[in-house]
């Protein structure tokens, strides 16, 4: 299945330049891994940065640079690659798996129907395993930031549609929004929000204790 | 130092390949041609003289250690180095891997099977899209450089510019629209 809500040109422009947040680029690789139509457009993406590469203006490094270059040459590589791990049930993709525990996932019980896995990725944007019980609305809430949320299972909808694994929905800032889990089964998505939270209502206010972006 | 050659990007592909059989002169072939210009990346986006050698060097070391991997279906030798000299980047900066998709990793979702046609050499992409960007209206060709040359995102941009973000936005997407239909013009 091809995912049908895709990431904008300019989110895969900052990928491919390589200059957005970690856990923005983490939400990105993992929408990479599941969509062969923005893998195809990251690819051509860097091949503008390659032709532009070859455009620039050169600045010769020091003649020792060759030098110093050749004589590592045949120094053994000291740092290994991790070898590769990968999802046993396919829910995961690698980027992902990469920043889980290894001895399996911890879901931290945050509200009614809302259990949520931090992930590592370094200072800046927060990036959250959200899970939503089948049929469950999230809390209603806002954002100073772009927030990026991708199904990995499960499906929820918001006023803009359905989403099921791979479709990526995208709140702006200011926007509040509520997005409901489907009746299916549980949702998992990975959610990255760049700015702070907040959550609006009544329930909200009391649900802000304990989602904490 | 004498200055570099500027090779066109197929004829590097010979030199990786070389290289990957562990051959030193092409490796200093590939240097001469390749290291100025991504120093000079570097030094773009903001390193200083001391981090921009550094990294120029672990890139080119990295190219050494990779070469038997680069497919030239896949991307031109510029675009292959352009993503190591990035990612080399980034770990310096922030000292964690880059996240990237897996090709063989099982839960991706795989390529739609493509007509022979539609596949397209990368060298060549490379090389139309040189000349494609040559001929970008000033304005496009100024905000794209800025985005995969200065370590800003396009919010930085539009606040650097004093662009609304939204124009900073269609104008970069335009120029992209217009390298697109100038690869399908030219591979019809
Ligand atoms: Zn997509």
């Amino acid at each position: 299945m091809i995912p049908l809500a895709h990431l904008s040109d300019d989110v895969l422009v900052d990928y491919a330049a390589g200059t957005l947040p970690q856990a923005t680029a983490l939400l990105v690789a993992t929408h990479l891994a599941l969509c062969p139509d923005c893998r195809e457009e990251v690819r051509l993406l860097e091949e503008v940065g390659g032709a532009m590469l070859a455009e620039r203006v050169p600045e010769a490094p020091a003649d020792h640079l060759l030098a110093d270059c050749l004589a590592l040459l045949d120094r053994p590589v000291t740092v290994q690659e991790q070898p590769a791990r990968y999802c046993a049930d396919g829910v995961y993709p690698r980027p992902l798996l990469d920043v889980l525990p290894a001895d399996g996932l911890t879901w931290h019980k945050r509200a009614k129907g809302l259990a949520e896995i931090r992930l590592d990725t370094g200072p800046g944007p927060v990036a959250k395993l959200l899970k939503i019980s089948a049929g469950q609305p999230m809390p209603r809430h806002t954002h100073s930031g772009r927030e990026f949320t991708l199904v990995l299972d499960g499906s929820f909808s918001d006023d803009y549609g359905v989403y099921r694994r791979g479709d990526v929905a995208v709140a702006t800032e200011g926007e509040i929004h509520q997005p409901i889990a489907g009746a299916e089964r549980d949702c998992i998505c990975l959610a990255v929000v760049e700015g702070s939270l907040s959550l609006t209502g009544p329930i909200g206010r009391v649900l802000n204790l304990f989602v904490r972006f | 130092m004498t200055a570099p050659v500027v090779r066109p990007d197929a004829a590097l592909e010979p030199l990786v390949a070389s290289i990957a059989a562990g051959d030193r002169d092409a490796f200093q072939q590939l240097f001469r041609a390749l290291a100025p210009k991504v120093r000079g990346y570097l030094l773009r986006l903001g390193a200083d003289a001391g981090a921009a050698d550094e990294v120029t060097q672990e890139t080119m070391l990295t190219i050494w250690r990779k070469a038997a991997s680069y497919d030239p279906a896949l991307a031109s030798v510029s675009t292959w180095v352009f993503t190591i000299a990035r990612n080399r980047r980034i770990d310096r900066l922030r000292r964690a891997r880059r996240p990237e998709f897996d090709p063989n990793d099982p839960a991706l979702q795989p390529d739609p099977v493509e007509g022979a046609d539609v596949a397209h050499e990368a060298a060549e992409t490379g090389q139309l899209l040189r000349a494609a960007i040559q001929e970008l209206p000033k304005e496009q060709l100024r905000l794209l450089e800025l985005a995969f040359f200065h370590d800003k995102s396009h919010r930085a941009i539009a606040d650097e510019t004093k662009l609304p973000l939204g124009t900073v936005k269609s104008r970069i997407r335009l120029a992209l629209v217009r390298l697109r239909d100038r690869l399908k013009d030219e591979t019809r």
